[in-house]
């Protein structure tokens, strides 16, 4: 067991003791047990898994973040996590659209623009496909 | 001021005594949302901490002189990003913020400076459009729907690559911070360059660390985070601030109504024994004259 917290700017989203936690990084999904090596690393958008116990499971969608592990504390700091059943989907289907929208006219963007709207883009459906739905 | 008639003096109250209504009911609004947007602000805290421990301990590894976003220049060209509110009845809010803006962006001139605005709040972009201000970018009806890191976080990414592009070399935040309930402050606060506190004794630890893809990187990605961050807490700062703000200033409408009211019934009362004398000094003449 080891003691972890799901931080976003609007609160905690999970502080307690846990025996594996399996999140999506920039280098892949890892999960996480006691006495991981110490690591801080990127959150993209996916799923956030969790395991209080075998059987008490509670699953989150994330969105960007960093993952700080540090002997028996982990935090978590997210732009945006919600339980999978609270995914809004008619918002993602707009940030998908707005973001498709924009990338159509890829050389009037500025880098950063372009960075900006495919991290939308990739939110958006990673969040969706979460919530079941299949891409339009 | 022409002598008023009873009838038009009762006229005058009852449109006092609607105000007051209009009054008292802003008010109840405004506390409901202060206690609302309170709450946002607490939530804010732990994020915030951790965040800024995290800088605080990757800057160790990092040379200042070379990261982007750690820089320190010469402040020749600074954004400024000016935040208020969309509405007014709130006393002073809007107003304190402008004045301050107005003030620090001529002293800066003056010192040779160049200074772009970054206007956030449709009091603000009201004020400055039009004037001799260089404006970079306006954004009006944000606290409603998209008092969210989704929307700063448009804003802050701009900021951090003018920044690091050297475009600017400075930035600064402009905005209303409670105090107590029945206070809040104007602030001015740097935002870019961040000076972190770097703690020595802590390096052996975090030697330990492995950071992927690598510290540079990380760290830039927490600076950018910082940056959106720190802009969507000086919005909630500021719209709890607004929130205070109206309540204080309808709680005062409310108190100056009830004492209008109180002036007008005396004059009333007044006219009406006036009324009430004259008619009586007529009859009383009349009963007089046929005995």
């Amino acid at each position: 067991m080891y003691h972890l917290e799901v931080v976003t700017p609007e609160g905690y989203v999970f502080k307690g003791d846990v025996e594996q936690t399996v999140i999506n990084t920039s280098d892949g999904e890892i999960g996480i047990l006691e006495n991981h090596m110490l690591l801080l690393t990127n959150v993209v958008p996916g799923k956030l898994r969790v395991e209080k116990s075998p059987e008490d499971i509670e699953e989150f969608a994330t969105t960007y973040g960093i993952i700080d592990i540090r002997g028996d504390k982990v935090i978590i700091l997210l732009e945006e996590a919600f339980p999978i059943d609270k995914i809004d989907v008619e918002k993602e289907k707009s940030l998908l659209k707005r973001a498709e929208e924009r990338l159509i006219d890829r050389e009037k963007l500025s880098l950063k623009e372009i960075e900006y709207y495919e991290k939308l883009r990739n939110r958006a459906l990673t969040l969706l496909e979460l919530a079941g739905v299949k891409h339009i | 001021m022409a002598k008023l008639s009873p009838r038009d003096i009762k006229r005058k109250i009852q449109g006092i005594k609607n105000t007051q209504r209009i009054t008292k009911a802003m008010k109840a609004v405004s506390a409901a949302k202060l206690n609302k947007a309170k709450a946002k602000l607490n939530a804010t805290r732990p994020y915030s901490e951790k965040l800024y421990d995290l800088i605080n301990d990757l800057a160790a590894f990092v040379d200042r002189d070379i990261h982007p976003l750690l820089k320190v220049r010469d402040e020749k060209v600074i954004d400024f990003v000016v935040i208020t509110a969309d509405r007014g009845l709130a006393g002073a809010f809007n107003s304190n913020v402008i004045k301050r803006t107005v003030n620090t962006v001529k002293k800066l001139e003056e010192e040779g400076k160049e200074v772009n605005l970054i206007l956030i709040g449709r009091k603000a972009v009201q004020f400055f459009k039009n004037k001799n201000f260089k404006i970079r970018e306006e954004y009006e009806d944000i606290y409603r729907d998209h008092l969210n890191l989704r929307f700063t976080s448009q804003v802050g990414g701009a900021i951090a690559q003018r920044y690091a592009e050297e475009q600017i070399d400075a930035v600064y935040l402009i905005n209303n911070e409670l105090i107590t309930t029945a206070t809040y402050e104007t602030k001015i606060r740097k935002l870019l360059p961040i000076e972190p506190k770097i703690d020595y004794t802590k390096l052996s630890e975090l030697t330990r660390y492995n950071i992927e893809p690598s510290s540079e990187e990380v760290l830039e990605e927490l600076m950018k985070r910082y940056i959106n961050f720190q802009l969507y807490r000086a919005l909630v700062e500021s719209s709890t601030a607004e929130h205070a703000a109206r309540m204080i200033a309808m709680d005062n409408a409310t108190r100056n109504a009830g004492e209008a009211i109180k002036k007008w019934t005396i004059i009333f009362n007044k006219a009406r024994q006036e009324a009430i004398t004259t008619e009586l000094i007529d009859i009383i003449n009349a009963a007089n004259a046929i005995s």
